[in-house]
């Protein structure tokens, strides 16, 4: 994952329903960098939990649990924000 | 019986009246606080009233059935209180639900009139019938409603007055309205203010969506106390550590919600470390409380007066517990007995009380009007025999028992229904959504609790998995019909798994085997 357009797959991928994970709704605007995934409740508590774990498994790294909080989730652009710099701390 | 200021006089016997008094009584106090923007009682009485006119002026007259689909906040507060004004029965809607679900919405409540705003007139638009038109309301708001007027329209066995509606999960797959009326949410909203003995120095802490009974605590126990609603925000809700963080900075009094909540805040918000100090009411509703969760709270939040309310969308609450200081997860727990001026009993199946085990059937001021199917009122409920003599009762599945003390334990249901972090599930409600799509011959979807396969696929504390077991055409395939589900039902009714098999399996008689499905260990799922 090296860009914040892969980021936009990831949590699409996260928050698209298929039947071996919990069930959400496909969004129904495309992801884009700046979409405001929790004013247009794209994410909720169980879809951040995804995105959560899709981000710890690409990047084999840990997601604090302290760093779960909203100001990192509202836009692609915000989280991608976050995670360089949790990427760049572990390395 | 009334102390508390804003429940006793008054009188006016109206929902909206509890507001109008309260603008009378305290003009300039805080009524509701959503982010930046404050409302003060006037303030927000007068914006009502404005809504008001503005909805009689586009045909919305006494029992004029009126859906709000607007997002959970103060722009929602005045369209609901202002369609109960012009004399509305209201029924506040899911903003976020698919338009098919709020069209399946609108034809089984009837509604005449959908309000909208502009960040939700899209999915309203693709709600409502052809030949609908929207209409500029004071405050953002948009009105859709027929182009010509339909008098004929209006059933005449609406309460004249107005009154509230809930839309609840039914088993024909189509959404059941609860009609409510002005009496029996006032009923509730009353008895809640004076026992939790809210006042104008409190703060309601509102988390609930507005199409749950837990949000007319919110709404309208706020306004008989004259207190304040504080509005979680929706970006604030799915994250545990913030809303922990939010109960403390607002300095929330009371709050109303479900144990899956509170789970969530004491186990993935570290409640614990930072517990919110102003917290005086905390209660719950919808579910059973975890005993381990509940013990917690009560050591960690020792000056926190813990109640339990029980009783489904057709009677709001009926029976309440406060949880005794002290109480241990070994202890057993219960529902309570009844609130005030209702009476709960227990009947066997030929509708006889008993002492022992039998229904919850109640009767009194909150046992609703009756259901809407197909825009018409039906009433379900049944005289019953009480210890007092007969009364009409409402009949609410749940089985319970009777302890020494006179209280009520929860055995469990008679029907298909299940809970779901609080909200209440037909099963057959999927069913039949299921028997819709393409190439769907038979289904069963089965409810199975497993806490610990449920935390470990989707972090959640939720302990039930919905599980659709489905047999059809050749070709038939899982993630095509989760996807057309996913179309057609609010989230939270969404199956966990849905398992395409060749054929169900049968009972002696020939029925769907529920019982062997819930057992059956589930196929391997490839990702």
């Amino acid at each position: 994952m090296n860009s914040v357009e892969d980021l936009c797959s990831l949590i699409t991928r996260a928050v698209t329903p298929t039947s071996s994970r919990r069930a959400g709704r496909a969004p129904s605007v495309p992801i884009e960098p700046d979409t405001r995934l929790l004013d247009l409740g794209i994410l909720d508590s169980l879809a951040v939990l995804s995105v959560v774990s899709e981000i710890e498994q690409t990047l084999d790294l840990e997601f604090p649990e302290t760093e779960i909080v909203a100001t990192n989730f509202r836009t692609p652009e915000n989280l991608w924000k976050f995670v360089s710099t949790l990427r760049t701390q572990v390395s | 019986m009334s102390n508390t200021p804003g429940t006793g006089g008054g009188g006016t016997g109206r929902l909206d009246g509890l507001l109008a008094d309260a603008a009378r009584r305290h003009p300039v106090r805080t009524a509701v606080v959503d982010g930046d923007t404050l409302l003060g009682y006037a303030q927000l009485d007068a914006l009502v009233t404005e809504t008001a006119d503005a909805l009689r002026q586009h045909g919305v007259t006494d029992g004029t059935r009126v859906g709000v689909r607007l997002h959970r906040g103060h722009q929602a507060i005045v369209a609901i209180y202002g369609a109960l004004r012009a004399g509305a029965v209201v029924a506040p809607l899911d903003a976020g639900e698919p338009p098919a679900r709020t069209a399946r919405v609108l034809r089984s409540g009837g509604l005449t009139h959908l309000l909208a705003a502009p960040d939700t007139l899209t999915g309203a638009r693709e709600s409502v019938p052809d030949g609908w038109w929207p209409a500029e309301l004071p405050h953002g708001l948009v009105c859709l409603s027929p182009s010509t007027a339909a008098p004929e329209q209006q059933s005449r066995t609406a309460p004249a007055s107005g009154g509230y509606v809930l839309f609840t999960s039914g088993s024909t797959g189509w959404p059941k309205g609860v009609l409510l009326s002005h009496e029996n949410v006032l009923h509730f909203a009353r008895w809640a203010a004076d026992e939790f003995a809210l006042g104008p120095d409190d703060r309601i802490g509102a988390q609930a969506a507005f199409t749950f009974d837990l949000s007319t605590f919110d709404i309208f126990s706020t306004a008989a106390a004259a207190a304040s609603v504080h509005l979680l925000p929706t970006a604030v809700r799915a994250f545990p550590r913030s809303v922990v963080g939010w109960l403390d900075s607002e300095r929330i009094t009371a709050l109303y919600a479900v144990p899956t909540l509170y789970q969530m805040l004491m186990h993935r918000g570290n409640l614990a470390a930072s517990p919110p100090g102003a917290l005086r009411i905390a209660a719950y509703a919808g579910e059973p409380f975890p005993p381990a969760v509940l013990e917690e709270y009560l050591t960690v939040l020792p000056h926190t007066s813990f109640y339990n309310l029980y009783g489904p969308t057709e009677t709001n609450v009926c029976t309440y517990e406060r949880v005794p200081s002290g109480w241990r997860a070994s202890d057993p727990s219960t529902i309570g007995a009844a609130i005030d001026g209702v009476t709960v009993d227990l009947f066997d199946e030929h509708g006889r009380r008993t002492d022992s085990e039998g229904e919850i059937c109640v009767a009194g001021p909150v046992v609703m009007s009756g259901y809407l199917v197909d825009g018409r009122v039906h009433d379900p409920t049944t005289e019953l025999r009480f210890a007092d003599g007969p009364r009409r009762a409402y009949r609410t599945g749940d089985l319970a028992r009777r302890t020494p003390d006179g209280k009520l334990r929860l055995l469990g249901r008679r029907d298909l229904q299940i809970k779901r972090a609080g909200h209440r599930i037909d099963l057959l409600d999927i069913e039949s959504t299921l028997a819709e799509l393409p190439g769907v011959e038979s289904s069963c979807v089965v409810a199975r609790t497993d806490p610990e396969a449920a935390a470990a696929q989707t972090g959640s504390v939720d302990a039930v998995r919905l599980i659709a077991h489905v047999t059809g055409s050749a070709g038939l395939d899982a993630d095509t019909l989760v996807a057309a589900l996913s179309e057609r039902l609010p989230r939270f009714m969404l199956p966990d798994e849905v398992v395409v098999a060749d054929s169900l399996p049968t009972t002696r008689h020939g029925k769907v085997d529920r019982k062997r499905l819930l057992v059956t260990a589930h196929p391997e799922v490839t990702e």
